[in-house]
């Protein structure tokens, strides 16, 4: 992780005006400003205005802060009684800062560390646990989830391999692709027929709610021995353990899928939120989905990224594969016990 | 300058486990196969070991034999164990992020169509890929004590992977059959953990030089002695050899042709009753072997096309009567690389007609036959033995003149005609 920069700079007048800052030094990371206010600490978050910050999660934020929910920052109003400023293009948020200006070298969450991992699933759970009153509302751009969409992103893989088939491999990415092709798409396979197993049809009978959906090391805090989301801008809406089954899949490749981690995890989620059989056999086929292929494939298509590299990636894709199928029959063994 | 005709090649898909090219007097084959080594990635080839080349002559008939066999190859390569490439599994939580983002999004935008072109651009491989003639294939015993020195030299690991590819096929033509003869062997890898084998092997029957051609059994001199005569022409050819695939415009590149086969398929003469004209149709399946540049993929191809050579043999003064045996003898051929990705096919072949003389006391003894044979029943004729010995007057047997399309017709309607008015009958 890049380390924190001595800089305020950048930071439009408008911006400090419209939070009543006076402030110019302070320290950068990634798109978050600390800055300095007499004995308080300023956090300012940045977002591109293009790209947007729905307006959901922003009532969704203020709605869990006002319930006293400790996983996310309580945002501070502007002179004009607004969320946040917008200027040159960029969305600017700002929130209190809880601890001293030194944490903000430090504190951010480490993957590495299976205690503060077990956190951010503790974390996810509590959040989820305050989320109950609290339902999506109608907003189309928000829900995604359908189990017909990973039925679609197989067919995408078929039709990929076709293509190249009919056109001879002719680069090493196509090769290592038809190589495993058919062991990749039957767990493929297996994982929409678990998802529909475990009442995940296409009805859409399963219980939806906003998802915090973005799981980057530099958007995590640890605070108190306990994980503050400090990014909610990829909010969506789903079944809730999307978002449990992507901070696995995102950071359980650096534990080489240590079963026992992963158990933890799911003992750690399901002890502050209810966890059902049918839930435990969902996260199952949502790790066992071969996401990351459809994505390598997806990138390779658009030719936007060069075939060596992807190639290489793919190739990690298969020896993280060997590591996370052990793990998951482990789990699997393990669920089957309790 | 000489006008050199063009004709499109195509490409047989690669066959396993062993794909067949035969042809007159030999046989061509290419062994291949694949192997799939678990949970580990292959690390460069390091060494290719023949362990055997059995083989036997499973059938004999007439005119060909059944060759069968088995080649055993060891090949010996680096392999890097998934249980030890922690490495690989680093931060991926973004691409994670990525993948759920544009997995879910994608029915907005959708999947990109594969563009060929652009991906396959980068087509330069990192897979190891090894081609050797067969004198650079070291057989077991001398690869064992070479590969002592590099287990006490190397600390990387290593596996032995062995191929045995079983082989069977036919292999035409009478004369001297040779030892089958290994000529390439190919290995490369053509995945994370896959390799693939490919052996060239050449059947052979030596026959004499073309230029002396004695009588074959069978053929008129043979059989009638001083009766019968040969005429002999030597016909060239060159043709370009365009190489394509069979379902796509890709032109395939050629790095060294291994092999040509032909196969005489058919040939006729058509020869007017005077003998002045002649023009002698063959078609040949041609067959070529070669070696493309494109690594880590089946490189050892096989094309095919049928060649329709027709040939004038006007000016030639050759007994009214047709042939009974056309004979068609390769001598030389020669396939070379030319520009552009194309071949040279350059061909001589002698081509003998065999007729059957026939002396005043043998004339008269065929009118008689033939007096006889116009009484006797066509079916009971048509229904003699294949095997009966030389039906001589059915062979000088002069074309019958056969009536022009609808001679009679015409013939019937000019009776008819009566002062430029035609009479109609009308039948109810």
């Amino acid at each position: 992780m890049e380390g924190a920069t001595n800089s305020g700079e950048g930071l439009p007048a408008q911006v400090l005006a419209a939070y009543g800052l006076d402030v110019c030094g302070g320290k950068k990371k990634k798109n978050y400003r600390l800055l300095e206010k007499g004995r308080e600490s300023i956090l300012v978050a940045e977002y591109s205005a293009k790209k947007g910050y729905p307006a959901q999660a922003i009532k969704w934020q203020n709605y869990l802060c006002g319930k006293g929910c400790g996983q996310v920052l309580p945002l501070l109003k502007t002179k004009n009684g607004g969320d946040l400023c917008e200027c040159e293009g960029r969305l600017f948020l700002a929130a209190r800062w809880p601890e001293g200006p030194a944490y903000f070298e430090t504190g951010f969450f480490q993957p590495e560390n299976n205690v503060q991992l077990q956190a951010a699933a503790r974390g996810l759970a509590k959040l989820h646990g305050y989320d109950d009153g609290h339902r999506p509302e109608d907003d189309r751009g928000l829900y995604f989830f359908r189990p017909s969409l990973f039925q679609d992103r197989l067919t995408d893989l078929l039709a990929c391999r076709r293509s190249i088939k009919k056109n001879k491999a002719g680069t090493d990415f196509e090769r290592i692709f038809l190589e495993n092709f058919d062991s990749l798409y039957d767990q493929g396979q297996a994982a929409l027929q678990n998802m529909i197993l475990a009442g995940y049809g296409a009805d859409g009978g399963f219980p939806c709610a906003l998802l915090i959906n973005s799981f980057t090391e530099e958007d995590l805090f640890i605070h108190e021995e306990e994980v503050i989301y400090l990014n909610l801008s990829e909010s969506a809406a789903g079944p809730r353990l999307l978002d449990l089954a992507l901070l696995i899949a995102g950071y359980l490749p650096r534990h080489c899928w240590d079963a026992e981690l992963l158990f933890a995890l799911i003992e750690e989620y399901a002890r502050h939120r209810l966890l059902r059989a049918e839930d435990k056999y969902f996260l199952l086929a949502l790790l066992r989905f071969p996401s990351r292929l459809w994505l390598y494939a997806y990138q390779y298509c658009q030719a936007a990224e060069d075939a060596a590299a992807l190639a290489e990636r793919l190739k990690g894709y298969l020896a993280e594969r060997y590591w996370r199928d052990l793990g998951l029959s482990v789990l699997e063994t393990r669920l089957r016990e309790v | 300058m000489r006008e050199v005709k063009e004709i499109q090649m195509i490409l047989e898909d690669p066959e396993f486990s062993w794909h067949i090219l035969e042809g007159d007097c030999e046989t061509w084959l290419v062994l291949r196969g694949r192997k799939r080594l678990p949970d580990c990635e292959i690390n460069g080839i390091t060494q290719i070991a023949l362990e055997r080349f059995d083989w036997e002559i499973a059938a004999e008939a007439a005119r060909r034999a059944l060759l069968q066999g088995e080649l055993g190859f060891r090949v010996s390569c680096g392999i890097v164990r998934l249980d030890t490439l922690r490495a690989h599994c680093s931060a991926r939580a973004e691409e994670e992020a990525l993948a759920r983002e544009l997995m879910l999004r994608a029915d907005r935008c959708g999947f990109p169509a594969y563009q060929p072109e652009a991906c396959a651009a980068a087509c330069a491989t990192l897979f190891a890929d090894r081609l050797l003639d067969a004198r650079d294939i070291r057989s077991m015993d001398e690869d064992e004590s070479e590969e002592k020195k590099e287990e006490e030299s190397e600390t990387e690991l290593s596996e032995a992977v062995v191929f045995v590819l079983p082989w069977r096929a036919w292999l035409n033509g009478e004369g001297e059959r040779q030892k089958p003869r290994l000529v390439k062997v190919h290995v490369a890898q053509t995945g994370f953990g896959s390799l693939l084998l490919e052996a060239v092997i050449r059947l052979e029957t030596r026959v004499g030089d073309g230029t002396q051609i004695k009588p074959e059994a069978g053929t008129c001199e043979a059989a009638f002695g001083e009766k019968g005569e040969q005429h002999r022409f030597l016909l060239e050819d060159e043709r370009v050899l365009g190489l394509k695939e069979r379902d796509a415009e890709r032109i395939i590149e050629v790095e060294e042709i291994v092999g040509l086969t032909e196969t005489p398929v058919y040939t006729t003469l058509n020869q007017k009753q005077s003998g002045a004209f002649c023009l002698l149709d063959s078609y040949i399946k041609l067959g070529v072997i070669f070696i493309t540049p494109r690594k880590a993929e089946e490189r050892i191809l096989v094309a095919g096309a049928l060649l329709r050579e027709e040939k004038s043999l006007a000016g030639r003064l050759l007994p009214p009567a047709p042939p009974v045996l056309i004979g068609l003898t390769r001598q030389a051929r020669n396939i070379v690389m030319a520009p552009g990705n194309k071949l040279l096919w350059r061909s001589e072949t002698i081509c003998s007609l065999d007729y059957e003389m026939h002396t005043e006391k043998d004339k008269t003894e065929k009118d008689k036959t033939e007096k006889n044979l116009h009484k006797k029943d066509i079916n009971k004729t048509e229904a003699a033995p294949a095997t009966s010995v030389t039906p001589l007057p059915l062979l000088s047997l002069s074309p019958l003149s056969r009536p022009k399309p609808g001679e009679k017709y015409l013939r019937k309607a000019a009776a008819r005609k009566t002062d430029g008015l035609y009479v109609i009958s009308v039948r109810k």
